[in-house]
Formats: C-alpha cells, structure tokens, sequence
C-alpha cells in the first residue's frame, strides 16, 4: 500500500527542482524491517473483527462540535528509528484513542501480527479527542505508515497538515532523513516543532542534539521539548506545544466542498478507502461527489474518522480529516492529490502531486516459462495497491517472456521481489536495474530508455543522435569526522563531486555531493554503511540530467549476445565492469559438454574474454539393482533443472547462473 | 582420485577395493523349460565384520548374526515370490550373493538357499551364481604394494595401481571412480577437510587413462565402470542393464518383477533393517517394506538409463517390449537426440546395432537386430549430462 505516487512540487522553495525519489539509507540493511508495505488486506480484517465487536456501536461522535479553530493537523517525521512509532503510540494512548486496558491489548495484538509478518506498524491517520485548557480540540495525527520509506509519503502526510513534530534521536542526533523531512515540512509553510527522544539513554547527548538542530535548522531552541517516548518521560508537553504552536486549518465550512484526496487502500470488502482533508465546505454520508481529476462521479457510502479504527460518523466538515469509502472499484482511481466537489459546485482544484517517477527500471522473468501466466496475475495483483510501480511486457531471448517494471529505487525493487517471493512463491529473476537515460537528437527531440536494448546503435548514434544524458541526484550524507576521508573515496569512485560540506557539531559532518543515479542503484547504500560501520547516513534527491560519455556493454557467449545482461555503462567504468562480468559469469556459469567462450564488448571491441573448457567426464560409477533407484529421482531432479535453462546457441544457462550473476553481486562498480 | 576396484573371479583387498570377490560355483544342472524372459535374483547378505570408510551399503557390523533365522527368512522370501507370482520353472539368468559381506555366510546355507532356488526355479548349466568377499590373507600380500601408494593419488599413481591389479585379475575387472557417498566415514572425513576431492579435468584424465590401460591388456570396456577379456561378462549386472527382472531377497534388497498376468512391472524394496525383516518375513513369509506399480515412463527410463551406460546402448527392440505404446524415437526428444548425434555423442543406428567384439553377452543378440542409440565414447563419458536432456 505505501507506494503510491506521490511527488510534491507545488511550493518547493528551498530546492526549486526537488523530486525525490527515495530515502531509506539505513532500511537496505536493516532487512528486519522489510517489507516495509502495510498489509492491508490484513489490517483491514482486523479492523472489521473489532468493528463487528466493540466499540464502534459506542463512539457517538459528534463532529459538528470540532469547528477549524478547535482543530490540529499535524505529523511527525523523523529518521527511521528516531521513536516515532512510539511517541506515536503514546500520544494515542494519552488521548484515550486506545485506552490502557483491553481495547488497547486489542490493538497492541493487532500490531503484533503485523510485526510477525514484517510489516511495520504505525497507524496511518488518526484522529484524537483533547481537552486543553477547557476546551475540547480534534487533533488529527497524520502519520504514514511506520517508517517513511519513501520521500513522496512524507510529502503526502505533509500536504495535510498545518504543522509537524521533529523527532530527533538524542544519541543518534541529526540524520540524513531528518534533514531531507525538515526541509520537506519548511517548503510547506509548516511549523516546525522539534523534539528531542530516547533521553533516557545512557548515551543520550541532548545538548549536543540541541546544537546541532539550532545550527542546521535554525529553528528556535528555546524551549524544546525533551522526552522519552518509550518511558513516557514528557510526553505529556507535546501536545500542549501542538494546540498552542501549530496553526488550525484554514477551511471555511460556509464555502463549496472541497476534499483531498492524500490516501488510500484497497479493502477486498469495500473497495478503495480514501483518506480525504476537507479544505472547505462538508461532506457527508450520500453526498455525490466529483473527482476533478478523472471527472468521474460518486456516492459516499461511509464517512467517518480514524480512531483509530473507521469510525463513522456520517460527516466530515472542513478542517477536518477522515475516511470516505465511496464505491471506487481499483486504487488507481484513488488518484493521490485529486480533489473532491459536489457534482454541481466545481471548484478550482488544488495542485496536487505529480505521480513519481519510476527512477529504477529492471526485467522481471520467471525462472520458469510456465509460470508466467501465474507471474502475471501476481504482478498485477501486487500493482494493485501499488500504483507507483509502472510494468510493461518484455521479452527477452535469454529469459523469454516476462516484465519491465520501473520502480521508486532500489529498496521498492527489493520489497517488490520480496513480497512476489513470499506473498505469490514465485521464482523470478530480476535484471540489473536501469536508470532512465535520456537520448538528445539532433533535430531537438528527446527519449527517455530504461532498457539496454533501447540504446541506439552506431548508425544511430553517428546519424541522429546529438547527446546522451544520465539523471543524476543530489547526495546528502551526515557522518561522524572519522569517515570522511573513505565516504569521499566512495563518492569519488562513484563519479561523484562534491559540492559542500559542514561540520553540524564538533564531530559531525553533512556533505552534499552530486552523483549519477546509475552509481546509486547499485550497491551505494551497503558500501556507504559499510565503509562508515553504519554510522553514515544518506538521502538524496533527484537534479535532473547531465550530458554524460555512456555506452552500451554487451555480453557475449560463444559470440552471441545475452540481451538481458547488457547494461548501460559509463565509458569510465568499462574496462572494470567488463573484466569483472566476464569472470564473475566465468564462475556461476556451469562446465557444458561444449566449451564456452564469455566476452564482454563494446560495439564490436572485446574488453574481457573468459573461457570455460568443455566438460570431459560426467557419468555415476556404480548403476545396479539397488542404485537404479536412486538415480531415478535424480533423473527427475535433472529433468525438471533442465527446464529452467536458458538457451543461448547450444550453450544452456541455467537460471541459478543468471540468479546468482544478477544477485549475489549487484556492484557494477566495485573498486579495485 | 582414490579409486577402488573389484575383481572377479580375483582377489580384492578389503582396505583398497570396494568389495569384493565374486565365486563362480558350479551351476546345478536341471531340466529346462524356456520362459521367454530369465530371472535373476539377488540375495543380500547384510553382515560385516567391520565398516569400509567409503561403503554406504544397508549393512552391519555383527559378528554374532542369527545364521538360522537369517536362512529360513531368505528362504521364505524366495518361496513367497513364487507362490505369489505364479512363476515356478521361471529360467534364472543368474544368482548373486551381495552385501555386506555373504561370503561370512555359512556354507550351508548357500546351499539350502540355491536348492531352493534349483527346486523352485529352472537353472541352466550355464547360470552365473556370484558371492561378494572380501581379501584373505594369503593374496593380501599382492596387493600391498597398491596400497603403499595409495595416499594423494595421482594420474602417475593409478596407472602403476592399476597395473598391478590388472596383473592379478583374471578376465574381468570392475573399476570405479570413488564415489564419496553421504553417511560414510569417507563423507566425514571429506567434509572435515581431510582430503579434496580432485579436479574435473584430473578425473577425466583418470578415466581416460583406464580406459587405454585396461585396452593395452586387452580388456574391452562394456559398461561405464566394466571391463572384460576373452567374453568374460559379469551376467548378472549385464541383466540389470539389459532390463531383465530381478528378484531381490534380504534385507534392503530392490526388485523388478513383471506380473505375467497384467505386464505391469513393480518396484519391490525390502525392509532396510535385518531384525524388522526377519520378524516380518516369520510372521508374513515375506519382508516387503515397499511394493508398488512402477508407471510406464519410469520403467521406460529406468530401461534408457540403463542402457546407455553400456556400449551397446538401447536396442529398440528391447525397449519395445516394456513399451507396448511407443518406439523408442517416438518416446525419446528426436531433437536432442539428434543434436547429440551430430556433436559426436551418440549413434543411431537403423539395423543392427555396429558392435566390437567384446561389448555384448550372446545372450542378447537378437535384440539388437532392429537398431537402437547407443553412446560413443566421448558420449558414454558424460552419459549424465545427455540423459536427461534426450528425456521430455
């Protein structure tokens, strides 16, 4: 469900051209927390077990007591870990939303299968009921679900709210993601609070932290709140600071409708539910409404607010955020930014988002031809609820029939592999990702390709082509001093520049570095926490494309070309990547009765040649009464191993070569 | 590679060889009445008077075994397959005494096991009846030499190894690349890292090696791991892979039996341990831990699998009998089949299958008159690799 498009550039200031693509510096090697998609389907039936039995029946809610000005919209955002569940559940259990008895058992159960299955916990929106200072106040929590994996949920939750929590671990201090969150929630217009956790650790280093958030964020430090989320320990100032600091929402009830759309899930009982902020107006239970998008009209069936389950309560006026279930048959009408009227008042929509943009592109086949047809099903069944990956059909001759499925990042790639092999038991094979490259012709016209084979040939290149560009993206990356001089080896070896750096405390460093995406995909992450023992931190957002010397590596096998291994390279990293493929396709490529030649090449110049010599001997010694058995299930072992090899000429590749060549080494260009 | 090599008819070292030494016996004369199919029959004789590091053999070390129970029980196996079979006056092919070590049998009762076999079954004059053993003392001496250059095997070391065994053997020599088989002591001591297995291309120069060997003291290799001079075949293991039906006796003994009712043949395993099998053979008559109806494709392999270890390869007529539904080109992948051909690792062959002298029993003459496939042999050496690619 997490994955939705979503791409702000409505009132981007601080970086005119931000598109973010994806930030989860630290998710890619923390695979506990994968995958990182709210299970729905799940969540949902458990949410009807407690509908049909509790407390829904009792909460008589009454909304039209809640006008703009007794109302708070607001998130948290943080770096993952940073707490933000936990203060997240507090807050909810301090508002009573789940009280400390059974109902709240009920939901901590609830999220203990969820954490069983992997997936990550937090509510998405819910609503609060507060009394401060004598008077009663809806705050709406507009959190994404758990961790914030990808930057365009953040801007989604942010596109909602009037103000947002800082959360900033107090051992860990700033981090890449809070950066990149503040930053987000400063374009908005938001205000800011920062809060400082985990103050209760022994490693606790608030005033450090304090420092840091003052000197990198400017913001006012004053009077900060300091908490522990887990104990509890002030917990009860937060949303005091909330009421008084963040504006309410702005909406005029006596106005037309006007509803956006920010989220939305698919639930195999009712369809689509969407999450909707009233802007203006009302909305209320049988209301037809428009979408200003696809224009299309429907009925609310049910209306109501999180809390933290559905709740209805028939009507939603302006300020104000909840769930609308409005007969919509598949997710992709819940188009993420579209704004809802009544049929016969339009309004000017609001801007919206721009879906996001596939920035990884790799092929997906199965590992056998026959499970295609089930494969598709499975794609489109996960494509469902995630409207952010694009797919297209591909054939290939290595791998046969299969898919192009353009992705957020690498970590979506990851999650989007995972769930097809653990929620549909498919066996596939994923080829190195892509980035889209850009083809400038001479007569002005451009292309975007996100295969290999797209690349034009030299005649095309010689007569048509005027440039080729690569995207390239904007790293930040925060790290203890000790690392830098090796995280700058890294980025240099990543064709890297840097463009900045500052020191945010003593020991502490941001540095900003531009770098081709292609360098990021593959293997970035693992080699930044690696070479800094986990310390550093990335994120990093696109800045378009930049002219750049690429060209296209074929891999050869007894001279004929493996489509689905060429890849798109940058002429630097050639005569590496070429004689690293070609040893490393040396050693997962099995002896064949036939000798095999592996080339690498560029057009028609050999970088690297390896050989496998021709396999002399394979034949069982002893085969009599007893052992004919025995070798009958072998035969069937073989025979069905067989079924998942490749064909290239009479040399056959067995799946395993391709699987353990594309995944077990996903560096392009590892050093030395 | 460290290897091990049976000698029949010979002598074999119980530390190096594998097992074993094969006694002709003087086959008993009887009457006969020809089935069109002979019978062979193996008894397992499951005790040892201690473990060989490479065996992975249902076998046991007891000194002590119960030789009375151990008889009656072979003999009630042999007796219920008949009754039940209906098969009486069935012409036996061969008799082969394997383990374990049968040859720690007693005398007595071999023979009340072949009476019963001679009484039961027809068996012609020229029966081939074998007992596995293992070396005594007196020709261990010739073979001390072998193993004083055992340790680290190299090519220079298996020609002299072989060699010498080849001094001693008669007119039939079983050689097998070592095998390093799970659950062995030799498996444990491999995983513990206390030898390395050689090199694919160090066993293929091996292999090559005893193939010109064994040719320069004129035997003709038949089967992968079988070789023999002067038309000395092992009978009984040429029936196995000539499709012959077997009848196996004792404990974790296999068999192949085609009912003569039905024609459905039926895959017959006896119980693995030789206590739980006497005591079902005493209550039962027979000790059967699995019997089932074998599909028609897996015996249809079984017979491909077989024979194309063997240089003769698979006559069509041969396969036809098992495969009332196909010839043999309809059942095999013609396309593999032929791509093999013309890369120079198998031969079809329209009429008589072209033989050397030396790869075939008379016995099975006549069903190699309507050609077949049989492996070259570049082929035969990598016969693994084809099979299940000329399989759909």
């Amino acid at each position: 469900m997490i994955s939705r498009p979503i791409f702000f550039n409505i009132r981007s200031q601080f970086y005119s051209k931000i598109h973010i693509i994806n930030r989860n510096s630290s998710y890619i090697l923390n695979r506990i927390n994968r995958p990182l998609y709210i299970n729905y389907d799940n969540l949902i039936s458990l949410q009807k077990r407690d509908q049909s039995s509790s407390s829904n029946s009792d909460k008589n809610i009454d909304l039209s007591k809640f006008p703009a000005e007794n109302i708070r919209n607001f998130s948290i955002i943080a770096h993952v870990d940073h707490g933000k569940s936990t203060l997240a559940d507090r807050l909810l259990e301090l508002t009573g939303t789940i009280s400390s008895n059974h109902l709240h058992q009920q939901v901590l159960d609830k999220l203990t299968v969820e954490r069983e299955r992997g997936i990550t916990v937090k509510a998405q929106t819910c609503s609060m009921f507060y009394k401060y200072n004598n008077k009663n106040y809806l705050l709406n929590l507009i959190d994404t679900p758990g961790h914030v994996d990808f930057n365009y949920e953040v801007s989604r939750s942010l596109a909602a709210c009037q103000g947002t929590i800082l959360l900033v671990d107090s051992s860990q201090g700033i981090q890449a993601q809070t950066v990149a969150n503040f930053f987000l929630a400063f374009n908005e217009g938001l205000t800011v609070i920062p809060v400082i956790n985990k103050i209760d650790l022994p490693t606790a280093e608030p005033d450090r932290v304090i420092n840091q958030i003052e000197s990198t964020f400017e913001l006012d430090v004053s009077d900060i709140a300091l908490i522990s989320a887990k104990s509890g320990i002030g917990v009860d100032k937060i949303l005091p600071t909330v009421i008084e600091k963040i504006p309410p929402p702005s909406g005029d009830i006596n106005k037309p409708l006007k509803a956006f759309l920010f989220d939305s899930w698919y639930d195999t009982y009712v369809g689509v539910v969407c999450i909707m902020a009233i802007v203006d107006g009302k909305l209320q239970k049988g209301d037809k409404i428009m979408s200003a998008y696809s224009e299309k009209k429907y009925e609310v069936v049910d209306i109501g607010i999180m809390h933290p389950e559905q709740v209805t309560t028939g009507y939603l006026h302006a300020g104000q955020v909840g769930y609308v279930i409005c007969s919509m048959k598949v997710a992709a009408e819940a188009h993420i930014g579209d704004t809802f009227y009544h049929i016969k008042n339009p309004v000017e929509p609001l801007p919206g988002f721009e879906p996001a943009k596939s920035m990884v592109f790799a092929g997906v086949f199965p590992t056998d031809a026959n499970e295609f047809n089930r494969l598709d099903e499975s794609i489109n069944k996960l494509t469902l609820n995630d409207a952010s990956v694009s797919v297209q059909k591909e054939t290939s001759t290595a791998l046969g029939q299969g898919w192009r499925i353009g992705f957020l990042g690498t970590l979506h790639m990851d999650v989007f592999r995972q769930r097809l092999e653990e929620e549909h038991d498919a066996n596939i094979i994923i080829t190195r990702p892509t980035v889209p490259y850009k083809i400038i012709y001479r007569d002005g016209t451009s292309k975007l390709i996100r295969n290999p084979i797209e690349f034009p040939d030299s005649t095309e290149m010689q007569n048509k082509v005027s440039e080729l560009q690569e995207p390239i993206i904007m790293a930040t990356i925060i790290l203890p001093e000790d690392y830098m001089g090796s995280i700058m080896d890294l980025c240099g070896s990543r064709r890297g520049e840097q463009l900045e750096y500052n020191y945010m405390d003593e020991s502490r460093v941001m540095m900003k570095y531009c770098i081709p995406l292609a360098e990021i995909v593959t293997n970035f992450h693992d080699e930044l926490k690696s070479k800094s023992s986990g310390y550093a931190s990335f994120d990093y957002e696109d800045m378009g494309y930049q002219t750049s010397d690429i060209v296209k590596m074929n891999v050869l096998i007894n001279k004929k070309p493996v489509d689905a291994l060429a890849a798109i390279l940058h002429q630097s990293q050639v005569a590496h990547v070429g004689r690293e493929w070609a040893k490393k396709l040396s050693e997962v490529i099995p002896k064949q009765l036939y000798e095999v030649i592996i080339q690498t090449a560029v057009g028609g110049r050999v970088i690297a040649r390896e050989t496998i010599s021709a396999m002399r001997k394979n034949v069982t010694a002893k085969c009599y009464g007893g052992d004919v058995t025995r070798k009958m299930k072998l035969l069937e072992k073989q025979k069905e191993g067989k079924k998942k090899m490749k064909m290239i000429g009479n040399i056959e590749l067995p799946q395993k070569a391709f699987y353990d060549f594309l995944t077990k080494d996903s560096s392009t260009s590892k050093k030395k | 590679m460290i290897s091990s090599c049976k000698l029949c008819q010979s002598v074999s070292s119980k530390i190096l060889f594998k097992r074993n030494l094969s006694v002709s016996l003087t086959a008993l004369d009887h009457k006969s009445r020809l089935l069109e199919q002979p019978l062979m029959i193996y008894i397992h004789w499951p005790f040892c008077k201690s473990k060989c590091t490479y065996c992975n053999f249902n076998k046991y070390i007891n000194p002590k075994p119960d030789h009375e129970r151990m008889k009656n029980s072979l003999i009630s196996e042999i007796k219920d397959y008949v009754q039940k079979y209906d098969m009486k006056g069935r012409i036996i092919h061969s008799v082969y005494f394997g383990g374990g070590t049968p040859s720690l049998a007693l005398p007595s009762t071999f023979e009340s096991i072949l009476n019963t076999i001679a009484n039961e079954f027809i068996l012609p004059y020229n029966t081939e009846i074998t007992m596995e053993g293992n070396p005594t003392v007196h020709f261990i001496d010739s073979l001390v030499k072998i193993k004083k250059i055992r340790e680290g095997q190299t090519v220079d070391d298996w020609k002299v190894e072989l060699k010498n065994a080849l001094e001693i053997a008669t007119n039939h020599i079983s050689l097998y690349e070592l095998t390093i088989k799970r659950g062995t002591p030799l498996y444990k001591d491999f995983i513990k890292g206390k030898f390395k297995k050689p090199s694919l291309d160090n066993i293929a120069d091996l292999y090559n090696i005893t193939l010109d060997i064994t040719k320069a003291y004129g035997f003709q290799q038949y089967e992968v791991s079988n070789f023999q001079r002067n038309e000395k075949y092992s009978k009984h293991n040429y029936g196995y892979w000539s499709g012959l039906d077997y009848l196996g006796i004792g404990p974790g003994a296999h068999g192949r039996l085609t009912d003569p009712k039905n024609k459905i043949r039926y895959r017959i395993i006896r119980r693995l341990y030789p206590e739980n099998w006497m005591k079902q053979c005493e209550e039962t008559g027979e000790g059967a831990a699995k019997y089932e109806q074998m599909n028609l494709e897996d015996v249809k392999n079984e017979l491909i699998l077989f024979g194309l270890r063997t240089r003769i390869g698979i006559p069509r007529t041969r396969f036809k009998r098992y495969s009332p539904d196909q010839e043999l080109e309809e059942y095999l992948n013609m396309e593999q089949v032929n791509r093999f051909i013309k890369d120079g690792f198998l031969i079809w062959e329209n009429n008589t299958i072209k033989h050397d002298k030396g790869w075939i029993l008379n016995d099975f003459k006549k069903e190699i008159q309507s050609g077949g496939l049989r492996p070259t042999e570049k082929g035969l050496a990598v016969i693994d690799e084809i099979v299940p690619r000329i399989l759909y």
